[in-house]
């Protein structure tokens, strides 16, 4: 305890400004006993009179301080209210930095989806042209077996003319699609209403000067602290957070849902292109026989 | 690449002199095509040289020369696809020459029908122009004739993707109603889609901020049609952002303009476009004394 006492006329000079910004709290006077306790370990830290985390936590060791200005319980508890502030406003800038994330993943989520969504047009398209291959290939095969020799054009005759297969594989995957939609919209519904409400609840009841709903039941309502604006601005980030959290699960899977609907469909696409190609060797072997002959 | 750049000059010299030759007796017969095709081969092989010399006038030269031959041989398909690879080799040197050449190409896809490729070429001749040449207009142009193609082949997203690149030069070069009418399709069009509609808000957004560089007071009704229209529109940062800066516009206060802006920046950034529409709301609010 004296240890500090010795230390403090120094400090009373460097103090007056290296104040940093308590909202409404702290008494210019009880400044001194705590950068005092600082010079010790925290010289550096001291030359950033706006941050808050000049007033750091492990101060918590440096309680006591000699000098009488106020008795040493009233410094204690100065210095703790002083440590709850700085936790406050590193509390504020995570929650800040932390929706700053949210948002920015959210954007490349959107990003990602709006080029999903182009890509599984082209994939459509693909798969619809290469149907479409598949068929002209079918008629140039029996133009060659027409070539190739009498029999053949009767076979021809026999086997009849093949239809363009029906916008079936368009059909169900425009099915799928709108389930997988209703899925999602009812999801998200239930999803926000799910943390939203928590939230509110949560809130609400702070507001109302601390009476609480007995209902609340799974998770422990947190009891305002300081009631600084601080908090409800803590507060209101944290609603934030979660509303930005509900909605990126809402993208996350909805993402997903398209790209296993696109790996079905790029699975299709790669037997029916593999066939297609066959096809094509075939009758290109075909004809270079015939051109031969 | 010396010795490459002598190949492709020997090659294309080979060429020629098959040309010539072949405008002999028997050219309309069996020797004609068979020489057009081989002088044709003969000019891919040069230009491809060229391209290792990294010579790109004269590669994009025996491209052309190439698909000139194609389209006499009637195939144009690969006459399309050189023209192509010329406007890819003079891109690098002569980007009006690379723009004549995709456009050739254009035209024989949409001769053929194939819109789909025609619109993505389209998009690589705007994106000349747009980066190379800075030719605004000329840009916007292709960017909406590209849009009409896919539109025409049902590939909205694509389509979508093009019609925002034109509202977003439209807007730049002040143009805003068409701008704000794109947004709005384009906005409507992507609420009901599961995954699109996140992205819905954003182009709200931005048709709000159009609007406010127009007049204030139709923003303030616009705003509050895209909230009946889509109300996760209203509970998004952006809404409020709207909502603060149209009341700072309102209050004729720049300060406080500058300070929700700050405050939005914080926490997520505002691209560059966004900015300079911002800057303009903001230089409009000083100069003009009342807005009513």
């Amino acid at each position: 305890m004296s240890q500090y006492k010795s230390s403090n006329p120094f400090e009373d000079d460097d103090d007056d400004g290296r104040d940093f910004v308590l909202v409404g709290k702290s008494k210019p006077a009880a400044t001194y006993s705590y950068n005092s306790g600082h010079q010790s370990s925290l010289a550096s830290r001291q030359t950033k009179p706006q941050k808050s985390y000049s007033s750091e936590v492990h101060s918590s060791g440096y309680g006591y301080r000699g000098e009488s200005e106020s008795s040493p319980f009233e410094d204690r508890r100065e210095q703790l209210m002083r440590e709850i502030n700085a936790s406050e406003n590193r509390q504020l800038e995570s929650t800040q930095r932390a929706l700053a994330s949210i948002y920015d993943s959210e954007a490349m989520g959107v990003a990602t989806a709006e080029e999903l969504v182009r890509q599984g047009e082209i994939l459509d398209n693909i798969e619809t042209k290469t149907d479409d291959m598949q068929h002209t290939l079918k008629t140039s095969q029996r133009h060659l077996n027409n070539i190739k020799s009498v029999f053949g054009g009767i076979k021809n005759w026999w086997a009849g003319g093949s239809k363009k297969p029906a916008v079936n594989s368009q059909a169900e995957t425009n099915g799928a699609n709108a389930k997988l939609r209703a899925a999602l919209d009812k999801h998200a519904k239930v999803d926000t209403s799910g943390f939203y409400e928590d939230d509110d609840r949560d809130l609400d009841s702070r507001f109302m000067a601390g009476s609480r709903k007995p209902g609340d039941g799974q998770y422990t309502v947190i009891e305002p602290v300081t009631r600084s604006a601080r908090e409800d601005e803590l507060d209101f980030n944290l609603g934030m957070m979660s509303d930005g959290m509900s909605r990126l699960k809402g993208l996350a899977l909805g993402l997903g849902d398209e790209i296993e609907r696109q790996n079905e469909q790029l699975d299709r696409i790669n037997v029916k292109v593999g066939d297609t190609d066959d096809l094509l060797s075939n009758q290109n072997r075909q004809m270079r026989k015939i051109l031969k002959k | 690449m010396a010795d490459q750049e002598q190949k492709a000059l020997q090659l294309v010299a080979e060429a020629e002199k098959k040309l010539k030759s072949a405008k002999g007796f028997f050219s309309s017969f069996f020797g004609g095509g068979s020489k057009q095709e081989e002088a044709c081969d003969l000019y891919v092989r040069a230009a491809n040289a060229f391209k290792m010399a990294k010579k790109w006038p004269q590669a994009g030269k025996a491209f052309e020369e190439a698909a000139q031959l194609q389209i006499v041989l009637g195939s144009k398909h690969e006459a399309a696809t050189h023209y192509v690879d010329a406007g890819n080799c003079y891109r690098k040197g002569d980007p009006n020459a690379a723009v004549a050449a995709i456009h050739k190409a254009i035209e024989i896809y949409t001769d053929m029908g194939r819109f789909s490729i025609a619109a993505k070429h389209h998009i690589t001749v705007a994106e000349i122009y747009e980066t190379e040449l800075a030719d605004m207009e000329k840009s916007v142009q292709n960017y909406e004739k590209a849009a009409d193609y896919y539109k025409g082949e049902e590939s909205n997203s694509s389509a979508n993707k093009c019609l925002l690149k034109v509202a977003q030069f439209s807007a730049t070069m002040e143009n805003y109603e068409k701008a704000i009418e794109i947004y709005q399709e384009v906005a409507v069009a992507c609420m009901d889609n599961s995954l699109l509609k996140y992205s819905a808000k954003d182009h709200f957004f931005r048709a709000s901020i159009c609007h406010m560089c127009m007049d204030t007071v139709n923003a303030q009704v616009a705003v509050k049609s895209y909230e009946d229209q889509f109300p996760a529109f209203a509970d998004s940062r952006e809404c409020k952002l709207v909502k603060n800066l149209l009341q700072a516009v309102e209050d004729e206060n720049s300060d406080q303009f500058a300070d929700v802006l700050k405050d939005y920046d914080s926490i997520s950034r505002l691209d560059p476009f966004l900015t300079t529409l911002l800057l303009r709301v903001k230089k409009q609010m000083n100069a003009e004394p009342e807005l009513c």
